[in-house]
């Protein structure tokens, strides 16, 4: 391209040779026409100057004027050939020469103007051949009537004057122009034809896939030139601008946001885009997955007035202020409960972030939510079993704490004294004065709460019951905080850990003061009590027996006296004997009574198996004498059994009761005994029947009592012991012995006796025993 | 005859010694009646000890339980057990009728056990029916 040079002024010589020989050739035409220019001399002169100003510049114009003024002076106006003298001549010089000068100035302005405007035509042919868009400029008909180098390089050719000329179809066999979609683009369909159609600018987009090389993207644009009077258009004018690289870019951007598309479609994530307010500019798959909802119906909802999120503690209000958080560029993050449908319901944790364009302000708000159903379930579940745990725990607090003593756990060492509290219940308080706190953790500290006398052996048998690792039980004294003692009775158990190792101990320690006391009265009661029946025994043994011997002189002297100096008494001294003797013999039988008496428990052996039969059967031969002499009648009703007893005191019972029934006759009847067993659970109830006096109802307990007498002496004979043996044999057995009477028709003596001595009762009959005898 | 009976008496009660000694009084045999008052006399009489060092050996022993410093049980004891004395025969004559004290005196080897009578009539009977017996009855070792 030609770069735009100065206006073509010509060489400075010549212009100042113009300013000389045009003036010179003026003169010469206007003294050869001097008869028609004779009125106006300076007539040619002002074409002459104004020639010189319009090719030779402001410079020669005045020379031009200033040589024209002269000539005109000097050789056309009267005086000639002498310069201006006259004031008249002067003036007319100088207006010549004023208007000369304008006229030059006038002409060298239009060559100026003249100038601009071709540099303008240059600059504006340098600016389209610099643009890189291509241009071309059609008649109506498709002739090319310009095109840059841009355009000639675009359509193929190699300078722009191999293009001027042609027609538009020429274009087509070069290449292959396809639309967007790949289809081929119709050159009918160039924007050239709607230009002529409408007379308005259009534009179209293709490829043009050359024959060789690279196809390229255009964007062809075509405005219409129009006649100078506008009606009808002189020519277009395309614009091909290549945007290839831009489509590529396009491309990219378009594939970028796809793929971040599909990314978020498959994060599994809830996704909604937010404007500003909160309305919902785009989502993701999942979000639709969730929401079930067809895009249209979430695209533009406000996301906090949705109706999808429900009864859950996110109120609109609490998303809105959200919202607001996250535009002011926090992170805010939430869970919101989901209804899926009335059934069904998903916990989502939200995030809520301010997306900034690169320009820092908000593009948009992301709002990205995770399915924490699982969790929450979990959680919820968590929290169900975490109250239930708590319920459980409260209640096996109280549980503990209403156990009247102190539950606790140890641990530590293989040693009993080396074990530590690891729990106690709050009775601790109560039992030793220390609270839980004070207690737990601290080494020992129950050993140097033991109570120094005690320490040793409760330290020996905690120990013991540590290593056996059986329940075990230790009794000894503490020391509580304030002092006082206080009896403690501990149930320990061991604890092993797996290789088998004592490892602690569990167990409930309990105040037993109150127990104990009362349990060393009552053993002291006990004591006092063996001692006391045991003295009495002793003393009933050998009171009667002592009491014998005197007797015993008393009844033989008498009886010695009587019988040698029975010539030397009267009747009144044998009389007095008599009595004496009397009174002996029934002291001897009291004194005997009472000895049996004294004996049931002394002579208690091991009970064997015992015949009743045969004992009822000795006891009537001892007792023959009577039962002939009184005529009675003792009948055996029925079978009766064996027995576990001492035979002796069954006969002793038989002899007594039997005894009695003779003993208690109604006068001129002849006595009537009848005896049966009858056996019960696991014992058996003898009767001893009678027809004799009977008794009186109230009495019926008092004859049981020893020394207890319901007859005087003189009717009826006896110390009143027999039925207090009979009873206390009875009791022996842990029987129980009573009568049912009807007075004056006879009495029934009922007793009864284990059927067989168990293990326990026959136990507790040793127990007894030796308790008695210690 | 030759032989008198030589009965030692162990009897801290004078009443019953004098009553053993009626009883014996009217006897058809022979007999010489010894007494002592306690146990460590009995068995110094029977061992010729101290004041009794002249005295013979008694045929039979009439021995009383209850008895002051060595009671019966002890004195039974030590004659069963003693090679030279166990021979002799010894009644146990005593006011109990105690079922232990029977199987005791027993155990300790005693011939006979008898309960004194609080009937004078059946004391003096019995001591005959002793007389009796281990005299006229039963053969004794000389």
């Amino acid at each position: 391209m030609a770069r735009l040079s100065e206006m073509p002024f010509l060489h400075t010589p010549i212009r100042y040779a113009l300013a000389l020989v045009l003036p010179v050739a003026m003169l010469a035409i206007t003294l050869t026409l001097w008869p028609i220019l004779n009125d106006s001399p300076f007539l040619l002169f002002f074409a002459a100057v104004s020639l010189t100003a319009w090719l030779g510049g402001y410079g020669p114009g005045l020379a031009s004027v200033l040589i024209s003024v002269l000539l005109v002076d000097f050789f056309l106006t009267e005086p000639r050939y002498r310069l201006p003298d006259s004031p008249l001549d002067l003036v007319q010089t100088l207006m010549f020469a004023f208007v000369a000068v304008l006229i030059s100035w006038l002409g060298l302005q239009r060559r100026r103007s003249i100038g601009a405007t071709e540099r303008a035509r240059d600059e504006m042919k340098v600016i389209i051949e610099s643009v890189s868009d291509a241009i071309t400029a059609q008649d109506p008909q498709g002739t090319v009537l310009f095109a840059n180098d841009a355009a000639a390089k675009l359509l193929g050719y190699t300078s722009t004057a191999l293009v001027m000329g042609q027609t538009g179809t020429v274009l087509r066999p070069r290449y292959a122009m396809v639309d967007e979609a790949g289809n081929e683009f119709p050159y009918e369909k160039l924007p050239r034809f709607e230009v002529l159609k409408t007379g308005l600018p259009a534009e179209a987009t293709f490829r043009m896939r050359p024959i060789e090389g690279p196809e390229r993207w255009i964007e062809l644009k075509t405005s219409p030139v129009f006649e100078a009077d506008g009606s009808t258009v002189r020519m277009v004018v395309n614009i091909f601008r290549d945007i290839t690289r831009q489509k590529e870019i396009d491309l990219k951007l378009a594939h970028a946001r796809a793929r971040i598309q599909s990314v978020m479609d498959h994060l599994g994530t809830f996704v909604l885009l937010l404007s500003q307010q909160g309305d919902v500019i785009d989502v993701n798959s999942t979000a639709l997955a969730w929401l079930r909802l067809p895009l249209e119906d979430i695209l533009g909802q406000n996301v906090a007035q949705a109706n999808w999120w429900t009864n859950g503690p996110v109120s609109e209000t609490e998303i809105k202020r959200a919202l607001e958080r996250a535009l002011q560029g926090d992170q805010v993050q939430f869970d919101v409960v989901m209804r899926i449908d009335d059934d069904t319901q998903r916990y989502v944790e939200v995030r809520l972030v301010a997306i900034l364009d690169p320009s820092g302000q908000v593009e948009f708000v992301l709002l990205s939510g995770i399915d924490v159903s699982d969790r929450k379930r979990k959680e919820e579940r968590l929290g169900q079993l975490t109250l239930l745990l708590d319920a459980q725990r409260q209640r096996l607090n109280r549980i503990l704490n209403s156990v009247p003593g102190m539950i606790f756990e140890t641990s530590g060492g293989d040693n009993i004294a080396t074990q530590r509290y690891e729990f106690v219940s709050d009775q601790v308080s109560a039992l030793l004065g220390y609270s839980p706190v004070e207690i737990i953790g601290k080494p020992s500290l129950w050993m140097g709460m033991v109570h120094p006398e005690d320490w040793e052996r409760a330290v020996a048998e905690s120990e013991r019951i540590y290593r056996k690792g059986e329940v075990g039980i230790v009794s000894f004294r503490c020391v509580r905080r304030n002092g006082e003692t206080v009896h403690v009775e501990v149930h320990m158990q061991t604890d092993f850990n797996e290789s088998g190792e004592p490892v602690g101990t569990t167990g409930v320690m309990m105040d037993i003061t109150e127990r104990s006391q009362a349990e060393s009265a009552l053993s002291e009661y006990a004591r006092e009590l063996r001692r006391s029946n045991n003295e009495l025994e002793q003393f009933a043994y050998i009171a009667s027996h002592d009491l014998q011997e005197p007797l015993r002189m008393v009844t033989s002297y008498l009886q010695l006296i009587e019988s040698r100096y029975n010539n030397a008494l009267d009747a009144d001294g044998r009389d007095f004997i008599r009595f004496a003797v009397d009174g002996g013999n029934r002291m001897k039988r009291l004194i005997q009574d009472l000895l049996t008496y004294s004996r049931v428990n002394r002579e208690r052996t091991m009970p064997t198996e015992v015949d009743s039969a045969a004992a009822l059967r000795t006891a009537l031969q001892n007792m023959q004498v009577t039962i002939d002499q009184m005529q009675a009648v003792v009948d055996v009703v029925g079978v009766l059994p064996m027995i576990s007893a001492n035979e002796s005191q069954i006969i002793q019972l038989f002899q007594n009761l039997v005894g009695n029934a003779l003993k208690f006759a109604r006068p001129g009847i002849p006595p009537r005994v009848r005896i049966s067993a009858e056996r019960r659970l696991n014992e058996v109830v003898f009767s001893v029947a009678d027809n004799g006096i009977g008794i009186e109802p109230q009495y019926l307990d008092r004859i049981f009592v020893i020394f207890q007498r319901l007859h005087s002496r003189d009717k009826y004979e006896g110390t009143g012991i027999g039925l207090a043996i009979c009873r206390k044999i009875v009791e022996t057995y842990s029987g129980r012995i009573w009568a049912e009477s009807v007075e004056g028709e006879g009495s029934t003596f009922y007793f009864s006796l284990p059927l067989k001595m168990n293990k326990w009762s026959y136990d507790r009959l040793l127990t007894e025993d030796s308790l008695e005898h210690t | 005859m030759a032989d008198i009976i030589k009965i030692l008496l162990v009897e801290d009660n004078p009443g019953d010694v004098r009553l053993t000694q009626e009883a014996l009084r009217d006897s058809a045999l022979a007999n010489r009646m010894y007494v002592v008052n306690d146990g460590e006399e009995a068995l110094q009489f029977l061992r010729n000890e101290g004041p009794y060092k002249a005295m013979p050996r008694p045929d039979i022993v009439l021995l009383d339980l209850n008895l002051p410093r060595k009671d019966g049980r002890e004195v039974l004891a030590v004659l069963k057990h003693d090679d030279a004395l166990r021979s002799i025969p010894v009644i146990v004559l005593t006011t109990s009728d105690d079922s232990w004290d029977i199987r005791k005196a027993y155990d300790l080897h005693a011939n006979c056990y008898i309960t004194k009578p609080v009937d004078y009539g059946e004391f003096i009977h019995i001591i005959r029916m002793i007389e009796n017996f281990w005299f006229n009855i039963a053969s004794l070792p000389n």
